[in-house]
């Protein structure tokens, strides 16, 4: 039994997801206390990508190949599971997404391996590991012992224990690994449908551009629709602009409508009353457009611009098509 | 084809009072609110949708806890279920969700069931590993994250709920365990006149030594050796510490890099500026990519 730590690392359009560089890098801390070493398990993607995870903390990439266009859980748990039978690590780590939460409760069910869900911390009680998971909706933590012997799987809330700045390069192992093709499959995987940001969920959504009474008119929501395209998101609005007939019940945000926790959120023209800003608390950036001064939102936002939204909007579409593309 | 559902509704006790730990290494219960878990009744609209377009012919709620599941039953009966199954399980100390799963599965296997229907997780302690340990025990396909699911023939087709709204599509055989995501439907409204009604109907009783499981062998996997509030861990930033004070690179470092928001600055200025500033915070936070820097930042005020 090794005191390795391994990482299954998602990636998308050529990067490494931020939640699999925050468990890359509680594994390099966790490998350092244990006196072991980090392997990060890369399905497909660019050889590059390792230099990446080498300055986020992994001594060597088990990078697979030949792999199917998604996630398809027969392949990939037969894969890992050749790895791990060649050399156990200690900890097995996944951020907690839909995809490293089936996977991890799998491989779980394949190995026998204990698996403890949801982790927010990893301790070291004298020689024993503990996992520290959130319940009750994270009021609670729960401190789990692990096995003396034996490897164990987690799996990591994302965005709790934050993405450090990256390291100074380091020498990486870059093993290349076969995709295993499990002669008997449980589950077909059909194909893989990309999400419409503009019939998307607004609770499903990471960018989310909103609309209040400070828009103007309905006929101004063009502007908000296009800058929520070029950021990938979705728009919403606020109570008044819903009462207004800008936009369906479905949009709401608030406490009578819908509570959001996009990456970005844009208020535009929304004065931010408390009823709004309840649902809309937990966004990880607030941007809030208004030309009022003493608007609530300002005290909540990250960035606060005061001015006529259908001016600046309109003129950051400009700029975006002058210098760049939307975000991968 | 006529199906059985089986669906798994689990009785959680929700936080609503102040984090009470006892000796014993569990939250006090005056803390604690008994409720039926939510995110099971997802899956209970599910089953009962399939019942409606004639692809289920019954409905079977089961609920399985150490404790008096009364209410639990009531809320099923009174939701439309056709049959109701309370399992009597051991202590929740002295089993994990893969003894719960174990329990679940010997009841399913004796209740005949074709398709098993849960949440995702539960309210409580959210392990995610219930519906996965009742298709390991029952040697089933399992599928998780479900968003919409039909029968095809002797298969079940599922749309699993991804991020940014994507949709994978996979196909499996039946019988098989799938998990229901969070906002897949809209659970039914059950009035509380029809639950007071419904607590008359008894469910059917069955236990571990009917069902053939023997107490200790669902030994947990894992050993809890605390419970405790929870502590924020400080979170590590990318952000640059140079410049700022020690109160301010404390406060940076226990909020995880969001204490720029007691910070913030209103921006003024004609709309150019007002858009520059703008895409450099969304170039800063990588919403959009850094091709090109933007020239000059407004004044703060």
């Amino acid at each position: 039994m090794s005191s390795d730590v391994w990482v299954f690392v998602e990636h998308g359009a050529g990067r490494a997801i931020p939640s699999s560089l925050e468990a890359l890098g509680e594994a390099r801390r966790l490998a350092d206390s244990l006196h072991g070493s980090v392997a990060a398990i890369l399905f497909g993607g660019e050889t590059a990508l390792g230099e990446t995870l080498a300055r986020h903390g992994a001594d060597r990439v088990h990078h697979v190949v030949a792999t199917p266009p998604a996630y398809d859980p027969d392949a990939y748990v037969a894969t890992i599971a050749g790895l791990i039978a060649t050399r156990p690590p200690r900890v097995f780590l996944a951020a907690a997404t839909t995809t490293g939460l089936d996977l991890c409760a799998r491989l779980a069910v394949k190995t026998g391996a204990p698996i403890v869900t949801g982790c927010v911390n990893f301790t070291l009680r004298g020689e024993r590991l503990e996992l520290i998971r959130a319940v009750h909706g994270g009021k609670v933590q729960v401190a789990v012992s692990a096995p003396e012997t034996g490897m164990v799987l987690a799996t990591i809330v994302p965005d709790i224990i934050g993405i450090g700045a990256p390291g100074p390069l380091r020498q990486v192992e870059m093993l290349s690994t076969s995709c295993a093709q499990p002669p008997r499959r449980e589950i077909e995987v059909r194909e893989t449908v990309p999400g419409d940001p503009r019939t998307l969920d607004v609770t499903e959504a990471e960018v989310i551009v909103s609309a209040g009474r400070g828009l103007g008119a309905k006929s101004h929501l063009a502007v908000l629709e296009e800058l929520a395209q070029r950021l990938g998101g979705t728009v919403a609005g606020s109570r008044v602009a819903v009462d207004l007939g800008w936009l369906p019940r479905d949009r709401q945000i608030g406490q009578t409508g819908k509570t959001v926790a996009p990456k970005l959120y844009i208020a535009c023209g929304i004065s931010g009353a408390t009823q709004h800003t309840v649902g809309i608390k937990q966004s990880h950036h607030i941007v809030a457009i208004n030309i009022d001064d003493g608007c609530g939102l300002f005290k909540v936002a990250d960035l606060a611009l005061q001015g006529d939204v259908m001016a600046v909007v309109p003129a950051l579409l400009r700029q975006l098509r002058e210098s760049e593309g939307p975000r991968g | 084809m006529s199906l059985r559902a089986l669906v798994c509704v689990k009785q959680v006790s929700m936080l609503t009072g102040p984090v009470l730990i006892g000796r014993d290494q569990r939250l006090a219960p005056a803390s604690l609110t008994v409720a039926v878990n939510d995110n099971d009744l997802f899956a209970l609209e599910e089953a009962l949708r399939l019942r409606s377009e004639r692809t289920v012919t019954e409905v079977i709620a089961l609920t399985a806890a150490s404790a008096d599941t009364a209410g639990t039953v009531a809320w099923c009966y009174a939701s439309g279920v056709d049959r109701v199954v309370s399992v009597g399980l051991p202590d929740a100390a002295a089993i994990d969700a893969f003894g719960v799963g174990r329990v679940i599965a010997a009841a399913g296997s004796r209740l005949g069931a074709d398709l098993i229907l849960c949440g995702q997780r539960s309210a409580d302690s959210g392990n995610g590993l219930v519906p996965i340990a009742i298709a390991a025990a029952l040697g089933t396909p399992y599928v998780s994250e479900v968003a919409r699911l039909r029968v095809e023939g002797a298969a079940l087709v599922v749309e699993r709920k991804l991020e940014r709204g994507a949709r994978a599509v996979w196909r499996t055989s039946l019988p098989a365990v799938a998990a229901c995501a969070t906002g897949i439907n809209v659970p039914r409204y059950v009035p509380i006149a029809k639950q007071i009604i419904a607590r008359r109907a008894k469910a059917e009783e069955l236990t571990c030594a009917a069902l053939g499981i023997d107490l200790g062998s669902l030994v947990p996997r894992l050993g809890v050796r605390a419970l405790m509030p929870a502590r924020i861990r400080p979170k590590r930033t990318a952000t640059s510490t140079l410049g700022m004070n020690t109160a301010d690179k404390m406060r940076l470092i226990m909020s995880g890099g969001v204490s720029e928001k007691q910070e913030k600055k209103i921006v003024r200025g004609d709309p150019e500026t007002l858009a520059r500033e703008l895409l450099a915070f969304l170039r800063e936070h990588q919403f959009v990519t850094s091709a090109a820097r933007s020239n000059g930042r407004a004044d703060k005020s």
